[in-house]
């Protein structure tokens, strides 16, 4: 279990000593490929083999006859798809991205850091299809994967990107000659387009020989948290193993730990409903001002590698599909729920091996300190308690980069600056900067529209819960248990396992997890948390009951969830308030406004990532879930209705927790807390 | 002349429901055959074939022995390499199998008193001698010889009896269904599926009846093309017998040397020329089983009938379950004026199998076409006494030709050989037409003589165990068959575990090769082989089995069958369900519990029986 940063290596050590980065990015290259082919797969020859194969043509044939369209017309609109999906590689290219890259990393990054596990993975590549699962954090998730392989002389995947990137002028094409191909999003329904894409990677898969890459998560997490899985692409890239056209798949998860997210204000925006914006060319070369920041270090670790063949070997049984062609064939219930299943071991596993840096506890820290309303300011006082959450941390299983304290401390704040400010009097603050909304228009936001004074106060705090997230894998469900357990004073370990489970269920798109009601995981976290004195346990006629034993630990985990809380109780409270069907914006706007009130009224302490809209929409999708509420699609809007008695039960669970906590607080210190620049 | 026979008397002083046919008959010919009556006078007693054909390693070349095949009396200093290249094979390290056991040593037969006179009083021969017995206990999977060179098998048949007609094999039927005997009948021994072992908790007496003095060719039907055969006979006697008279059967399994007729019927057996002349089912239009209840069979010598499900193949593929096969009608074709060899040299195995199933689709198979991949073309280069692996293919120019101006890699490209037999015109009709779509896909005719070298390998291959064994190399083959679409991933499957599973016991030597053996409409057979060192291996039978076994979960799940040819024997049973269903293992039960009741034939194959 104790992860260790002894088996981490900077890869970019080796780029600030050596006399010229030119000699390296220009060296001989050997890679090692995913599935040695006697002769060498082109991009050309996947292209005309989806083109030629039976598949296609059955669907060619099937429109001409349906639809009445020509066989020419169909030909030459597949082969475009297929010009739009399928990816190059182009050596140049690669090895002047590798140089630019090597210039821009030496300059931002501290660090690069790659756990040695990449030998072992390396070593088992050759004879089998390989699937790289990174989590998506930032943009830079993708070229990191790219540098690396380029680093360790392992063939550069063929990543799957978004159409965004397509759109990209110069960008697109780029990526594309690096290894991209082009997904658009499930949305469209153009059957054209999906049976193509389909059988691409199934080509791919079969008979390509570069590993396949792409991101589990769908999209880049705007949070910091693990998105629930999606699974489109991971059944497309399953259905060669179920259906026996590959002997084997290996699948590694791979988490990508940064201390610095680039894109950290703007994804502070977007979780407050401001649109994203769009991306472009040369709003890339704007970001290309990064340049002169820094970002300080990245680390990559490897979970271990999931081969397809043990993982389904005993409960799948492959020779279902042994009759009708292989491409006729669909999924069974158990492959689909397998798949799920699997996914969602992946994101676990993704989760498992980040590396908790500095500024996340320091972030952790911070967090804390608002939420009690202490004037803690004073940067000792944070290294203290930095100490102390590294060791809860740590007991909870999480690696973190917290060695030589002072330092470690001192840089992760450099870094951050423009986040964390330490004064002349070296007390600790937040960096306000005024914002100025441009994009005003209200039709352009997701939600409420939030005034300028609100915006202003909140992005510095959403910011830093953005750090704090990362390590609520590890917290989430010690919140749940502190939480539950003080207000039920006294709670044997049956009720409060049935307490956990449904708050683990309220929270199960917030806190991604696949050990929701299992209760060997829940056995052990009890202990753990017996263990950090956190709770005390004594037998009572038989069975345990527990209570809090450490306050500190206890406040530090409640002030954690309380945000999370606040915001799904907000959520039940707005929904019923709605008789009727209500649409989804409503709801975001709704929740935002009655936020931005209590923020602005400075009663009580409310954190501002109770604004999040993603909260909101995971609150949602867990009703949905739940079987509480249901989605429906009205002329473009999507409209929630549902059992509006449960949603008063969920409501009524919540309530409680948040009357204890929410209590009038000295709100002095939340001007204090900010150093505002204004 | 046949239909009066019918109501002959019984010939058991019980009333025994089987009718049985006089034996006079007339216009049988007599086979003298190949295989004497004490196998162990010519055959190995615990390796393949003849005793005076083998490898050896003779100042550190391999040789092969005797003048039987045309690698006869040759050294193989290629092959010596090859050896030596794949398996890292010590020639200098021999290991000696143990010797023949000496009479005594055998465990006495289990028989009463009773019995045993009730045997001996059949007047048909019998043997209750140890080597007769050992010589009738096993088959030839790679764990017989193993067994044989290493140990000892746990039971082996308690007499031997040797039938001379159908009637005999009534009488010793009857005799043992009513003494609560069990009987096991044995052809010419070549099973690879452990079909005539004896069940190790069988404490009834075993009897081994063995067909092989009941090897008459009872009658030819010139107009109708077919030749009605005691089921004894042995595939080689049939045919040099039936060529005098200017026919063939044309039914040659590898085995056919050895095998036996009513042994192909038993394993619904499949021969190399099967496109010319038809599988064991294609062939066969009447024969004769004897149960415990009776004789099935039909009443008339027709093509085909609409009579309800078609009994033959009750007894076809039934493994000495059900009954003993006696004697067999088989169609036979006058012989083919031309015979001629080809070859085809492929620049990776996908194109060859494209051509392949091009000319399946096409339906212009000749007699036979296999396409061998990469390392089993290595392999049967070697095999000769001039250098370099592809010598005959890639000598001088030619290789020249070939690698550089085609372009093929050594490592990928295969050859597919061919056998025509047919009307001369026919003959060259056919190549034309074959060389044809080869070349859509960028083969190269390699001529005859490489074709030809194919088809003796296939009979020399099977002496290669012996040898390996010998050096610490365990090898075996395993077939399936396929539908077209899934050949190539099966193939690459099946190689991908076998070298997972190699790796996972830090075998490091090992080979793994394919090919394809036979073609169909709607699909194809293939062929495995699997080698390795096991020096550092306990237990290297187990471990093959093992790993075979993971190989046949991967081929099944790659769409496969449990077997083309070889059969269930014991070997299989664990996924006869699957591939039948309950219901159909049901229906099998079934047919064994009215035609067997009190397990006569109790040799356990396909279905484990309840008793």
């Amino acid at each position: 279990m104790d992860r260790s940063l002894v088996a981490f290596k900077d890869i970019l050590k080796e780029r600030r000593q050596e006399y010229s980065n030119f000699m390296w990015i220009s060296r001989h290259l050997n890679p090692k490929v995913a599935y040695e082919r006697l002769i060498k797969p082109t991009p050309k020859f996947h292209k005309e083999e989806v083109l030629k194969s039976r598949k296609i043509q059955e669907v060619i044939e099937k429109n001409c006859k349906e639809n009445g369209a020509l066989k020419g017309q169909l030909t030459k609109a597949v082969m475009i798809i297929l010009d739009e999906i399928g990816f190059n590689k182009r050596i140049t290219i690669i090895r002047w991205l590798g140089l630019l890259l090597t210039k821009i990393c030496l300059n931002v990054y501290g660090g690069i850091h790659v756990n040695d596990k990449i030998y072992r993975i390396k070593e088992l590549m050759g004879n089998k299809p390989i699937i790289f699962l990174p989590s998506h954090r930032s943009y830079a998730d993708f070229i990191l994967m790219s540098y690396l392989c380029f680093t360790y002389n392992i063939e550069i995947p063929a990543i799957a990107a978004g159409m965004d990137f397509h759109a990209m002028w110069g960008m697109g094409k780029v990526l594309r000659d690096t290894g991209a191909f082009f997904m658009r999003r499930s949305f469209n329904d153009d059957s054209l387009y999906w049976d193509t894409f389909r059988q691409y990677i199934y080509q791919l898969i079969t008979e390509g020989d570069l590993p396949l890459e792409f991101f589990i998560e769908g999209t880049r997490s705007r949070s910091g948290k693990s998105l629930i899985p999606k699974y489109g692409l991971l059944s497309m890239v399953l259905k060669t193993f179920y259906t026996a056209a590959v002997p084997d798949i290996l699948f590694v998860p791979i988490n990508i730990s940064y201390d610095r997210v680039l894109e950290e204000k703007l994804f502070a925006y977007e979780l407050l409903g401001v649109p994203k914006p769009k991306e472009s060319t040369s709003g890339f070369l704007k970001s290309l001002s990064i340049i002169k920041e820094r970002y300080g270090n990245i680390y990559i670790d490897f979970g271990e590698p999931i081969s397809a063949r043990s993982y389904f070997g005993s409960f799948i049984d492959r020779s279902f599909h042994s009759i009708k062609p292989t491409y006729m064939q669909e999924f069974t219930e158990r492959e689909k729920e397998s798949t799920s299943e699997l996914a969602n071991n992946i994101v676990n596993v993704q989760q498992k091996c980040a590396v908790i840096t500095t500024f996340n506890l320091i972030a952790l820290s911070l967090t804390n300190s608002f939420m009690a309303g202490e004037n803690k300011l004073h940067i000792k006082d944070h290294i203290e308690d930095v100490i102390w959450i590294n060791n809860i941390v740590k007991s909870l299983g999480a690696c973190t980069d917290l060695l030589d304290i002072e330092k470690n401390i001192e840089t992760a704040l450099d870094v951050h600056k423009g986040l964390v400010k330490v004064t002349s009097n070296d007390n600790v603050a937040l960096v306000q900067n005024a914002v100025a909304l441009n994009t005003s228009d209200p039709a352009k936001l997701k939600g409420h529209t939030l005034s300028q004074d609100t915006m202003t106060y909140s992005i510095p705090f959403i910011m830093l819960q953005i750090y704090v997230n990362p390590v609520m894998h590890y917290l989430a469900d010690p919140c749940l248990i502190s939480v539950i357990v003080e207000q039920h004073r006294n709670i044997n370990i049956d009720d409060l396992f049935t307490q956990f489970t449904f708050f683990q269920t309220l929270f199960s798109h917030e806190f991604v997890s696949n050990y929701i009601g299992n209760y060997l995981k829940y056995q052990d976290l009890l202990k753990n948390l017996t263990n950090i004195r956190l709770l005390s346990s004594n037998k009572e006629e038989k069975c345990e009951i527990y209570e809090v034993l450490d306050f500190k630990i206890y406040n530090f985990f409640k002030n954690l969830i309380v945000p999370f809380l606040y915001t799904y109780y907000m959520v039940c409270d707005v929904l019923l308030q709605n008789k009727s069907a209500i649409r989804e914006k409503c709801i975001l706007v709704t929740v935002q406004s009655r936020f931005e009130e209590l923020i602005s009224a400075r009663q009580k302490i409310v954190h501002p990532y109770s604004l999040n809209l993603d909260s909101i929409t995971n609150c949602l999708s867990s009703f949905a879930v739940m079987g509480i509420i249901h989605r429906e699609k009205i002329n473009e809007d999507v409209v929630w209705s549902g059992n509006m008695e449960k949603v008063k039960e969920v409501r009524e669970k919540l309530e409680p927790y948040l009357a204890s906590l929410s209590s009038a607080q000295n709100n002095s210190n939340t001007n204090i807390f900010l150093a505002s620049k204004l | 002349m046949r239909s009066n026979l019918k109501s002959n008397v019984c010939s058991n002083k019980t009333n025994s429901p089987v009718p049985v046919k006089n034996d006079k008959n007339q216009d049988a010919i007599i086979v003298n055959s190949a295989i004497p009556k004490n196998r162990e006078e010519i055959l190995k007693w615990n390796g393949w074939g003849y005793k005076d054909s083998q490898f050896t390693v003779k100042d550190g070349i391999i040789h092969f022995t005797g003048s039987r095949y045309p690698i006869g009396e040759l050294s193989l200093p290629y092959f010596t390499q090859w050896v030596k290249d794949v398996f890292d094979a010590d020639l200098t390290k021999f290991h000696k199998p143990q010797d023949m056991p000496q009479e005594e040593t055998y465990p006495p037969p289990k028989i009463t008193e009773e019995n045993y006179t009730l045997l001996s009083n059949l007047d048909i021969a019998f043997s209750t001698k140890g080597v007769d017995r050992l010589f009738r206990a096993h088959g030839h999977t790679l764990h017989d010889i193993y067994t044989l060179r290493e140990s000892f098998f746990e039971r082996i048949p308690d007499i031997i009896l040797w039938p001379k007609c159908h009637n005999d094999v009534v009488k010793i039927v009857n005799v043992a269904n009513e003494c609560g005997m069990v009987i096991i009948p044995f052809g010419g021994g070549t099973s690879v599926t452990g079909s005539v072992l004896c069940s190790k908790t069988e404490a009834r007496t075993i009897i081994s009846l063995d067909t092989s003095q009941m090897n008459r060719i009872l009658w030819v039907d010139r107009d109708n093309l077919v030749v009605c055969c005691e089921s004894g006979i042995i595939g080689q006697d049939l045919e040099r017998e039936i060529k005098k008279l200017g026919y063939t059967v044309g039914h040659e399994p590898d085995s056919y040397e050895f095998s036996s007729l009513g042994g192909w019927v038993a394993t619904r057996a499949s021969g190399m020329k099967k496109n010319t002349y038809g599988n064991i089912e294609d062939l066969l239009v009447h024969v004769r089983m004897v149960t415990t209840k009776g004789v099935l069979e039909k009443n008339c010598q027709v093509p085909r009938m609409s009579c309800g499900p078609d009994f033959n193949q009750v007894i076809l593929g039934s493994e000495g379950c059900l009954g003993v096969v006696t004697e067999v009608i088989l169609k036979i074709r006058p012989l083919p004026k031309t015979k001629r060899y080809g070859s085809v040299i492929f620049p990776d195995f996908e194109s060859g199998l494209k051509c392949m199933r091009e000319v399946a689709k096409q339906r212009c198979q000749p007699a036979s076409i296999r396409l061998m991949d990469n390392e089993q073309f290595k392999f049967g280069q070697s095999l000769r006494p001039t250098p370099g692996y592809f010598g005959l293919i890639l000598d001088g120019l030619k290789k020249l030709y070939i690698t550089k101006i085609k372009g093929f890699n050594v490592n990928s490209m295969c050859v597919m050989t061919l056998l025509f037999e047919g009307d001369t015109k026919e003959v060259e009709a056919q190549e034309k037409k074959i060389y044809e779509i080869a070349g859509q896909v960028g083969g190269i005719p390699a001529g005859q003589i490489n074709g030809e070298r194919g088809y003796m390998l296939t009979f020399v291959i099977a002496y290669i165990r012996d040898l390996g064994l010998e050096y610490y190399i365990l090898s075996e083959s395993f077939e399936t068959s396929v539908p077209w679409d899934r050949a190539i991933s099966l193939c690459r499957n099946v190689k991908y575990v076998i070298g997972e599973e190699c790796r996972k016991r830090n075998i490091r030597h090992f080979m793994i090769c394919s090919r394809i053996t036979q073609t169909y409409d709607a699909g194809c057979v293939i062929y495995f082989y699997f080698a390795y060192n096991y020096r550092n291996t306990n237990n290297p039978v187990e471990v093959y089995e093992y790993i075979e076994d993971k190989a046949r979960d991967e081929i099944i799940a790659s769409g496969g069958s449990l077997s083309h040819h070889h059969g269930i024997g014991k070997i299989r049973m664990k996924w006869y369900p699957a591939t039948v269903s309950e219901v159909g293992v049901n229906l099998f039960k079934a047919a064994k519990e009215e035609l067997d009741p009190n397990n006569v034939f109790a040799s356990g194959n396909i279905v484990k029986s309840k008793l």
